[in-house]
């Protein structure tokens, strides 16, 4: 069974009297541990897709389902707690929050989930650390630290509450060539290791290369479904 | 989460040390100041009392029902029978108290050019200290002598100073007689008392009961007996116990009435309760400046963070935790700003107690009517103000931050994680 399903999608803004249409009626299943991107020109949809995936947002029609659970008709309790439990978020400009320290970044999802001692979450969040190869910086502050340590560590805010999935929005877009390819190394290894299914929008040929599938978003509308492999 | 929520709360506020810090100041100083002026007018209050009982009112004063009813014309009629077995009486149902015998009496006093009303005394000057404590109170001259050789009073010092005299002086003083008809004598100024009730400094004539009857008749009576209590460290007890024992001496001695002073003071009492309606709205304004302030600077938090909401929410926040977030600020701000105002409340309080404020040196003797103007102005501790202008400037404090934590709570997710 497929563990994300959406059904015919749509999405429409009202900006004053225009209306916006976002998602014309995308239809898409993930299986678990994909590996895949979301690619298309600039206002293509990429970013609503993602939010509306990780129910950030809402559909305008449409029916997305969980594990088979539609979420459409959750309440805004059970969307937070579906947030809190199954999916992870890594963002393009990191988002860090700044008055933590490393540790404490990755400590968050944890703290939020709220069924983990301090102990607890303060091993998973330095495991977590040593995965992504940063644990040394444990103690330091998001100012102290590199635009690619910083990726690092909100990579490694995302995958200390083992979630089934991850969005990522542009994750190396704000990174060199050189961190870039290195956060994709990274994202890859942790999907190959935790079976974490990660879905990317990116207009990085880096990432359109490594990743195992890639949906080609054109005027809200999934045009191509490019699977490269099993 | 409410360790996490409680962290991120705390570092923010130190974080932005500036803006916090301009909040929780308003704060100090709205709360600090309330906790000090209301010591202030506690101690105005109990040294307003302290005047009334140590020189004019006395705990309690006890008259014949008739007396009490004309009390306000001073008649030299309608005295007390029996003082020294009276006297006697309320020693034995108040072991604690002391009494002395006092005749008030309406008068002019006269330096020969100008005249003035005076309000005269005649007192026991052996037993007034035991009441009363106008011995205390000589500026110049001296008490009255043990066997005076010339006829001697006590005056007030700005009665003095209206009449341009000093001690050793002759001054002229005439009042009717207990027949009615009217004196006049001359008597030598033995001290000049500068006494802290106004009225008794500008129009108070004191005299010995011996001279008393030699200017107002022989049969002057005693109109009034002094009653002092201990005094209790609380106002409120002072005036429960006055009227105590003024309940207990009229259920004793029929036809007699004793005058608390409580019931004496209540003109005054009844002015203290509308001045701590004042206080209290004094109080609500700076809150209400110091919440606005509060209000800014969540709203500025909310502001500066909302992309931090964004991910916040992402990560599986609702909106009643991030609501809970600022309102944590907000109560962090008010901890900080209440704590800071009882320090700053107390060291006032703790100075105003130990030094006691020169208020005389900045009303240079202004009359300020019933509230004595003395040597300083002492403040008085009030332990459930300071509680209460903390748990209020708290209160306050959490209640403002809800306004902009509101706002927070409903900021929609995509649009906080865009926000640049």
């Amino acid at each position: 069974m497929a563990i994300l399903s959406l059904s015919k999608i749509t999405k429409t803004y009202r900006k004053g009297d225009i209306e916006v249409k976002a998602l014309g009626g995308v239809d898409l299943e993930l299986e678990k541990g994909e590996f895949c991107a979301i690619v298309g020109p600039s206002g293509s949809g990429k970013t609503t897709l993602l939010n509306i995936i990780g129910c950030l947002d809402k559909p305008s029609s449409g029916i997305i389902s969980y594990q088979g659970k539609e979420l459409k008709i959750l309440g805004e309790k059970e969307l937070s707690e579906y947030r809190r439990e199954h999916v992870s978020f890594i963002f393009q400009s990191f988002n860090l929050i700044p008055v933590l320290t490393v540790a404490e970044n990755v400590e968050l999802p944890l703290s939020i989930e709220g069924s983990f001692s301090k102990t607890q979450m303060r091993q998973k969040a330095m495991a977590m650390l040593e995965a992504v190869g940063i644990a040394d910086k444990a103690g330091r502050y998001p100012r102290e630290l590199s635009g690619g340590q910083e990726q690092r560590v909100a990579i490694a805010r995302a995958l200390v509450k083992e979630p089934s999935v991850v969005l990522a929005d542009e994750p190396t877009a704000n990174l060199d060539s050189h961190n870039a390819e290195e956060i994709i190394r990274l994202m890859k290894a942790m999907n190959e290791k935790s079976q974490t299914t990660f879905i990317f929008s990116t207009h990085d040929k880096m990432i359109m290369e490594e990743a195992f599938r890639v949906f080609h978003l054109h005027d809200g509308l999934i045009v191509k479904d490019e699977r490269k492999r099993l | 989460m409410t360790r996490s929520l409680i962290s991120i709360a705390f570092r923010n506020v130190v974080r932005h040390w500036r803006r916090s810090l301009i909040s929780a100041t308003v704060l100090t100083v709205g709360i600090g100041m309330f906790i000090f002026f209301d010591s202030v007018l506690a101690g105005m209050d109990r040294m307003t009392i302290d005047s009334m009982v140590q020189f004019n009112d006395a705990s309690l004063k006890v008259m014949t029902s008739e007396y009490y009813e004309n009390r306000r014309t001073m008649p030299l009629s309608h005295g007390l029978e029996r003082t020294a077995e009276l006297a006697a009486e309320i020693a034995a149902a108040l072991p604690e108290a002391t009494t002395t015998p006092r005749t008030p009496f309406m008068a002019f006093a006269s330096n020969r050019i100008d005249s003035l009303p005076a309000l005269g005394y005649a007192i026991d000057p052996s037993t007034d200290s035991l009441v009363f404590k106008l011995e205390n109170q000589i500026d110049t001259g001296s008490w009255f002598s043990a066997a005076p050789e010339e006829k001697e009073i006590l005056i007030g010092k700005l009665l003095a100073r209206d009449l341009g005299l000093k001690e050793n002086d002759w001054i002229l003083l005439s009042a009717r007689m207990t027949d009615d008809s009217l004196n006049a004598d001359e008597y030598k100024i033995a001290g000049i008392l500068d006494i802290p009730d106004m009225s008794l400094n500008e129009s108070g004539i004191f005299m010995s009961y011996a001279e008393a009857k030699q200017f107002l008749g022989d049969d002057l009576p005693v109109t009034t007996l002094a009653v002092a209590l201990p005094r209790p460290a609380n106002l409120s007890k002072e005036l429960g116990d006055s009227l105590a024992s003024a309940a207990i001496i009229e259920k004793n001695h029929e036809g007699i009435r004793a005058v608390s002073i409580a019931e004496a003071a209540n003109d005054y009492l009844a002015m203290r309760d509308m001045k701590a309606k004042y206080s209290s709205l004094i109080i609500f304004i700076v809150l209400l400046i110091a919440g606005v302030g509060i209000v800014n600077t969540i709203l500025m938090s909310v502001y500066s963070r909302i992309k931090e909401i964004g991910v916040l929410r992402a990560y599986g926040m609702t909106s009643a935790h991030i609501r809970r977030l600022f309102s944590i600020e907000g109560l962090l701000i008010g901890l900080i700003g209440s704590s800071a105002a009882l320090a700053l409340g107390s060291l006032l309080v703790w100075w105003s107690v130990r030094s006691g404020i020169p208020i005389g040196d900045y009303f240079g003797g202004l009359d300020m009517g019933v509230i004595p103007m003395g040597d300083g102005l002492c403040g008085e501790w009030h332990p459930g103000t300071m509680v209460f202008g903390f748990l209020f400037g708290v209160a306050a404090s959490w209640i403002s931050a809800r306004i902009p934590a509101a706002k927070a709570g409903k900021l929609e997710v995509t649009e906080a994680l865009r926000f640049v």
